[in-house]
């Protein structure tokens, strides 16, 4: 019996020693950010340019904002006289620079820039009236006609003048066809030629004599087809009767025009073509016209590309109708890694793809229009209308906290218990969050759990989690593969993608990493009898030990962005981004599960995920995209524990064929009674019934506290890893993505699919994606990463150990370097294969530089365990794999030494969140509390330095038995609420004892306590922002002066004149940082109101404002009168001046003043005076008077 | 006596017969050259041809040549020589931002090409394309008179639907009795700059106000007058615009940012 316990005992140590606590070290390469500036004008002979400062040129000004929030740069509208044209939202000096005029409106609503219709001879268009004088200008003689009254350029465009168009008949016999405006000919028999301007008349009316013969060719004009004479000029519209058409050598009015035929498409008899109703002028191709060879062409798109998981793609479409093209399914979480929207258009039979912005930035949404209010613009009702529109999913996963919100959510006290109602409220909130079309792109995700714990009966009616609708899309990859780039002469804006990421990637998925805890229990009756009959609690979560939970992980991930396992548009499946660790779990002697590996199929029929249909039900709204129709492949079943919730999960949906489930199980029920022959059997042996029940009853009763007091327990910790999307490996499929002309291959798309797949030329028309060493066949070579490791090892060609042995709960950093970019795994047994080994080392990505740092946990020093490792030396086996898939043959190996002996030091607090000594705002009266142990351990904290024993507070720390995963580098977290702050500095002290579920003789406890401090500020004040009143100068000074706070007034302060702009939206002022904040400013006169907001590094903040008057003066003092006396010479001028005089010339300020008294100045009187007057702007006005 | 046989005398006939062609070829040409009657008439004649030369000069198989520097333009956004950053590589063109981001939001700012920036860098590349080109020694040799030439200058106007060259460029004809000079040789090319200008500023007149463009409404009015064809290459916008019966491109780039 006690062998068997020693076995157990042993077994179940080896199996838990081979999980190691990991933590993958996020190395954040930290570069200082280059202070972004606004240069007036830059080196490069740019104006208003962000940038870095350096780039501004000598002399020029700049600011710490953004252009637009400068006043030198700040945008508006820019009137170019000598273009008679009016610019919108352009930078102030760069308008000054092109000798523009500059206006505050940026839309160019200024009355220089008022368009209207211009018309010269029979041209119309829509201008400003500057523009329309230049044009005119052009042509001599010609009197500007500008029609300020049409205010549309569709009225004036349609503007016809053919009634005011005759033929121009000069003396030689050439005629042209224009209005009398541009005909300069006098009127005259010239030899039988009629000259002059003849009104309605065709240049080939045999009256006037002209040499241009009638009717020779057809061509277009507008959108309809014309006769055309010798001398090149249009007749009337082409019928094939041509004497209809000529008119008798006049021009037929507009309406005679319209009513001469009507042309279908192809009609070769008439050109009269309407473009409203599907027609214009072009080349006849597959039909001739009578004459000529031009016709009445249809202009809808009739062979209109097929695409199978478009809806409205294929069928044809009519001129001015649009439709979006979609890669695959779209929505609820199912859109392929690599895809994209495009939105199509048709415009006279031709059809010309747009596509949306990549990385599913854009959404296509599509619609009929309902309204004819799109007339104008050629767009009809009933009309396909298509548009790229911006992806709100941003703010999906803050649905998940939503707060209380009323309306349908707040009646839910019938539904729920008391207890239960808030929190069907939030859950309810949530999904009402999630659901609102009009602010987000999200979908309510259906499963068994939200983000809060929810009882069984919430969960069925609101569990669910919010997630993206589209998911957006992910940089994937990084730059470790070299790929050919075009060369350009100068440095282009991007010319790849490695200046910045699409996502803050890894915040995208990790949101999707969870764990789950499960627990185990063993009553003492079996532990006696020998019975290995470990249960699953019924609060212990079972459902995270099926196969259900390991697919549902992975359709949250997914549902994030580009993470975990899914398909690319090729239908390649890569399963490389989801990791569960109760995959590996293995069921023995009752206790554990076999789990279940995520496979290809979960991930759903990519053929169905690209069907006709997938996206037929996708029901139409102009203005946002509303998910409906089935859910078939994206049900979502219990999730396990979201980070805070403890409640178990139910399984609500049928998940790819997997029957629906339900419940724990059924308890059973005794029934049923028996008779014997004769009489009841129950009467005749009550006595006995009785005594065999109490008997039983007694037995029962030892049973159970047996069963109770007996009890062992198990509890493991199983986490989801959500990691980044990884392309399938190789490129054979990388050419796919040059494939359709009308889906532009972009990086994002190459790289989706495959890993060696990537743009080559880029920049350049030969730009394509292609496979990328493919003549690889080598395995990546491993060598030890020096850098990383502490201490010295022992190299060999096959691995290198470390010298030093480790001591138990010591991080240690273990690192390795491939001679290419490559993925590398690990695992604890050698000779496995490189897909089944257990976890990445380091991350999943394709780097040359892959390190990983482990904690230690205690229970592989004991004695059992050294037994079984040789003395406590481990060994990991790595191999990795490059992008064209060569994996490495033989382990690579990393060994190390652990210290023997038992676990003697006491737990030590690594790291605190909030920083020890952090101030905290002044109106925090509690606050949250994260210390992170080196090992797993049980904490108290108090006010006053204490023993453990004695202190009355509680951490609440991961206490199961045994934890193999850290979330923050490889230390064990323990939380509590630190409350009754007051202002000023508030000490507490920290112990913790290890090892919970140990023997108190085995258990280590902290000797001296973590002193920990946390500091209440108080309040921010401003105390003055300045100017006020009435500033009689350009050059302003925007000062503020803050006081008390958390650094005694010292914050960071920005300015707006916007009182709604939020902090961070305003601008910083280029003095902060102190207790007197400063920023220069250039304005011209006007009212001014700035709004300022302060914050201090406690977070304090405050807010202040000014508003203050600019007047400035540029001109001179004027001379209202002047008149002499008998003895003076006296002047009045209209401002207030101050006065000078002499007999000379002089300077302002040597002369002799002159004496003021009710606005008059004067002097005595002289021959000759020379006055200089000055007002407060320093404006001076000079002049002699000789009285 | 010299006697010579049949074949001697076919020789000799045909060495006379090939003098003879000589002397009247030579004739022909010193007619035109040397001989040349040095009227006013002639010199305007020769004044055509050395119009011609110019012309041809502008046309010339080259990467200089006027119509390769107009087509660079509308290729580039209306920038010849870009500077760093204010671009992006597109099929082998360096296409210009026309309208720069503006962090935080979707609306960008103009950068304020102007016509006259545009004529400004033809006219120069023009010049220097001519000054590499012009060169009148070859044509001057034998001829009886001399060519003195002035200072060279190109003005471009951008029209509609045309780009005139004007090159103002002094060129005499002096002989011994006459004189002719002309100054201003024009050439039009039929590129419709000015017109696909206008439409790129509506384009970015909507990009700077709404931070977008509806591109099928505005060809819709037009009746497909004019294409406008939009790729975006992440995170930037390139339109390219062009008349449907005209091959020539205007092609600019809208600047984004990342989100």
């Amino acid at each position: 019996m006690i062998d068997k316990k020693i076995k157990a005992l042993f077994l179940a140590l080896i199996l838990i020693s081979s999980v190691f606590t990991i933590s993958l070290l996020n190395i954040k390469n930290v570069s200082a950010q280059k202070q972004e500036t606004c240069c007036e004008k830059t080196t490069d002979g740019e104006f208003c340019q962000y940038t870095s400062k350096d780039k501004c040129a000598e002399n020029s000004r700049e600011i710490s904002a953004t252009c637009a929030q400068s006043s030198f740069c700040k945008v508006g509208s820019c009137f170019i006289e000598t273009e008679g044209k009016c610019f919108k939202k352009v930078g102030k000096a760069n308008c000054i620079a092109k000798k523009g005029e500059f206006f505050d409106s940026a839309d160019c609503n200024i009355p220089l820039a008022r368009e209207g219709c211009c018309i010269i001879g029979d041209e119309a268009f829509f201008t400003t009236q500057a523009r329309c004088k230049l044009e005119t200008a052009k042509f001599p003689n010609v009197n500007m006609v500008f029609d300020e009254s049409i205010q549309s350029e569709a009225l004036c465009l349609q503007k016809s003048f053919s009634e005011d168009l005759g033929a121009c008949v000069k003396e030689d016999g050439r005629c042209v066809l224009t209005t009398q405006q541009l005909c300069n000919v006098q009127e005259k028999d010239v030899k039988g030629i009629k000259t002059g301007f003849h009104k309605g008349f065709l240049c080939s009316n045999s009256a006037l004599g002209t040499e241009c013969a009638k009717q020779q060719t057809t061509k277009c004009s507008e959108e309809d087809v014309y006769w055309f004479d010798s001398c090149g000029n249009k007749e009337n519209i082409y019928n094939a009767n041509k004497e209809i058409s000529y008119n008798n050598g006049f021009i037929l009015s507009d309406q005679q025009q319209q009513e001469i035929c009507k042309a279908n498409a192809n009609d070769p008899r008439c050109g009269n073509c309407d473009y409203t109703a599907g027609t214009i002028c072009g080349n006849a191709t597959s039909v001739k016209p009578i004459v000529g060879n031009f016709i009445c062409k249809s202009t809808a798109c009739i062979d209109i590309t097929k695409s199978a998981p478009s809806p409205s793609a294929g069928s044809a479409k009519k001129s001015g109708e649009s439709w979006c093209l979609y890669d695959g399914a779209v929505g609820q979480g199912r859109d392929l890694v690599g895809s994209r929207h495009f939105r199509t258009v048709c415009i006279n039979g031709e059809e010309i793809v747009e596509p949306c912005k990549d990385f599913r930035e854009e959404l296509c949404f599509e619609d009929k229009i309902n309204d004819n209010s799109l007339q104008e613009a050629g767009i009809q009702q009933g009309f396909n209308e298509a548009a790229c529109r911006f992806n709100r999913w941003e703010s999906c996963t803050e649905c998940n906290e939503a707060e209380l919100c009323g309306g349908e959510c707040d009646g839910l006290e019938d539904t729920f218990k008391d207890t239960e109602v808030n929190e069907a409220q939030t859950a309810c909130c949530a999904r009402k969050c999630c659901e609102d079309r009009a602010a987000r792109d999200c979908f309510w995700n259906p499963s068994g759990i939200s983000a809060v714990a929810l009882p069984q009966e919430i969960l069925r009616t609101y569990g669910g989690v919010c997630t993206p609708d589209v998911p957006p899309g992910i940089k994937f990859w990084n730059e470790g593969i070299k790929f050919i780039e075009s060369t350009t002469r100068g440095k282009a804006a991007d010319v790849s993608l490695s200046s910045f990421s699409p996502k803050a990637k890894d915040s995208v998925c990790e949101a999707g990493s969870l764990e789950c805890n499960v627990k185990w229990r063993r009553g003492g009756a079996s532990r006696i009898f020998g019975v290995d009959s470990w249960k699953i609690t019924p609060d212990g979560n079972e459902h995270c030990t099926t196969q259900e939970w390991v697919i549902a992980g992975n359709n949250y991930c997914k549902s994030l962005g580009d993470c975990g396992a899914y398909f690319n548009i090729a239908g390649d499946a890569s399963l490389d981004g989801y990791t569960n660790t109760a995959s590996s779990e293995r069921e023995k002697d009752g206790l554990y599960f076999d789990g279940y590996k995520l496979q290809k199929r979960d991930l759903g029929d990519f053929s169905k995920l690209t069907s006709t249909d997938v996206n037929k039900n996708i029901p139409s709204s102009w203005n946002y995209f509303t998910p409906g129709g089935p859910i078939a492949l994206t049900a979502l079943i219990g999730l396990g524990v979201l980070l805070k919730s403890s409640g178990g999960a139910v399984l609500t949906k049928s998940v790819l064929g997997v029957p629906f489930l339900s419940g724990f199980g059924v308890k059973g029920a005794i029934t049923g009674t028996t008779t014997v022959a004769g009489k009841p059997f129950i009467l005749s042996n009550l006595g006995r019934i009785f005594a065999a029940v109490n008997i039983a009853l007694w037995a029962y009763t030892v049973y159970s506290i047996v069963d109770v007091v007996l009890a062992q327990t198990k509890e493991k910790n199983y986490q989801i890893g959500c990691g980044i999307w990884q392309p399938p490996k190789g490129g054979s499929k990388c050419e796919l993505c040059n494939q359709d002309p009308k889906k532009p291959c972009s990086e994002y798309r190459c790289k989706s699919l495959g890993q060696q797949c990537g743009l080559i030329n880029k920049g350049k028309k030969e730009e394509k994606c292609v496979a990328i060493n493919i003549d690889d066949v080598r395995s990546p070579k491993i060598t030890p990463f020096r850098n990383v490791i502490k201490g010295n090892i022992d190299e060999t060609p096959n691995g290198y150990r470390l010298t030093e042995k480790i001591e138990p709960f010591t991080p240690v950093t273990l690192g390795i370097l491939t001679d290419e970019p490559a993925q590398c795994r690990f695992d604890k047994d050698l000779g496995k294969k490189y897909d089944d080994m257990t976890a990445f080392f380091g991350t999943n990505l394709y780097i040359n530089e892959h390190q990983i740092e482990l904690n230690l946990p205690a229970e592989l020093t004991s004695k059992e365990a050294l037994a079984l490792t040789n003395q406590g030396e481990h060994t990991l086996y790595i191999k990795c794999q490059d992008a064209a898939g060569n994996q490495n043959e033989a382990d690579y190996f990393i060994r190390f030494n652990v210290k023997p002996g038992p676990d003697l030091t006491p737990p030590k607090i690594e790291e605190v969140s909030p920083l020890n000594k952090a101030f905290i705002r002044s109106d925090i009266n509690e606050t949250s509390v994260d210390i992170f142990v080196n090992e797993p351990s049980e904490c108290k904290w108090d006010k006053s330095d204490l023993d453990y024993g004695n202190m009355k507070n509680d951490f609440e720390c991961q206490t199961s038995g045994f934890i193999t995963n850290a979330l923050h580098y490889g230390l064990f977290e323990c939380k509590t609420k630190l409350g009754s702050l007051t202002t000023g500095e508030n000490k507490f002290f920290f112990k913790c004892k290890d090892q919970p579920g140990k023997e108190e003789k085995d258990r280590n406890v902290m000797q001296q306590s973590f002193a920990y401090s946390l500091t209440k500020t108080s309040k921010l004040n401003i105390d003055k922002v300045e100017p006020t009143g009435t500033i009689f100068n350009g050059n302003i000074t925007l000062k503020v002066v803050t006081s008390n706070g958390a650094e005694n007034g010292k914050a960071i302060c920005a300015f707006s004149e916007k009182e709604s702009d939020e902090f961070f939206n305003k601008v910083e002022f280029i003095n902060t940082n102190s207790k007197v904040h400063e920023q220069s400013l250039i304005l011209g006169t006007a009212r001014y109101n700035y709004f300022v907001t302060c914050q201090d590094i406690a977070g304090n903040e405050a807010k202040g404002k000014t508003s203050f008057d600019v007047a400035v003066d540029l001109s001179r003092p004027e001379i209202l009168r002047i008149y002499s006396t008998a003895s003076s010479l006296n002047i009045e001028l209209d401002e207030e001046v101050n006065c000078e005089f002499s007999n000379k010339q002089f300077n302002f300020g040597t002369g002799t003043l002159m004496t003021k008294s009710q606005g008059i100045h004067s002097a005595p009187l002289a021959d000759k005076l020379n006055i200089i007057c000055k007002d407060v702007f320093d404006n001076q006005l000079s002049f002699v008077v000789y009285p | 006596m010299f006697i010579f046989g049949k074949r001697g005398q076919i020789t000799a006939f045909v060495i006379i017969g090939i003098v003879i062609v000589v002397i009247l070829s030579l004739f022909f040409v010193a007619r035109k050259t040397i001989f040349l009657p040095t009227t006013t008439e002639n010199l305007n004649l020769e004044l055509n041809e050395i119009e011609s030369n110019i012309i041809d000069c502008l046309n010339r198989d080259s990467e200089q040549n006027a119509n390769e520097i107009i087509e660079k333009i509308g290729l580039q956004g209306g920038y010849l020589e870009p500077v760093d950053y204010s671009f992006i590589s597109y099929k082998d063109s360096e296409v210009s931002f026309l309208c720069y981001n503006i962090p935080d939001d979707e609306a960008c700012m103009n950068r304020l090409l102007t016509i006259e920036e545009m004529e400004s860098q033809i006219s120069e590349n023009v010049k220097q394309s001519l000054n590499g080109c012009l060169d009148f020694t070859s044509f001057q040799r034998f001829k009886p008179y001399e060519i003195t030439t002035g200072t060279l200058d190109v003005k471009t106007k951008i029209e509609s639907r045309a780009v005139i060259l004007d090159i103002n460029y002094p060129v005499t004809l002096k002989s011994k009795d006459n004189m002719v000079s002309r100054n201003k040789f024009t050439e039009s090319f039929n590129y419709p700059l000015g017109e696909l200008y206008e439409i790129s500023q509506d384009i970015i007149d909507d990009e700077a106000t709404f931070g977008f463009f509806d591109t099928l409404s505005y060809m819709q009015l037009r009746k497909g007058e004019f294409k406008i064809y939009l790729n975006k290459l992440y995170p930037h916008k390139v339109y390219q615009v062009k008349r449907d019966d005209n091959s020539y491109v205007f092609q600019f780039a809208v600047e984004g940012e990342p989100a």
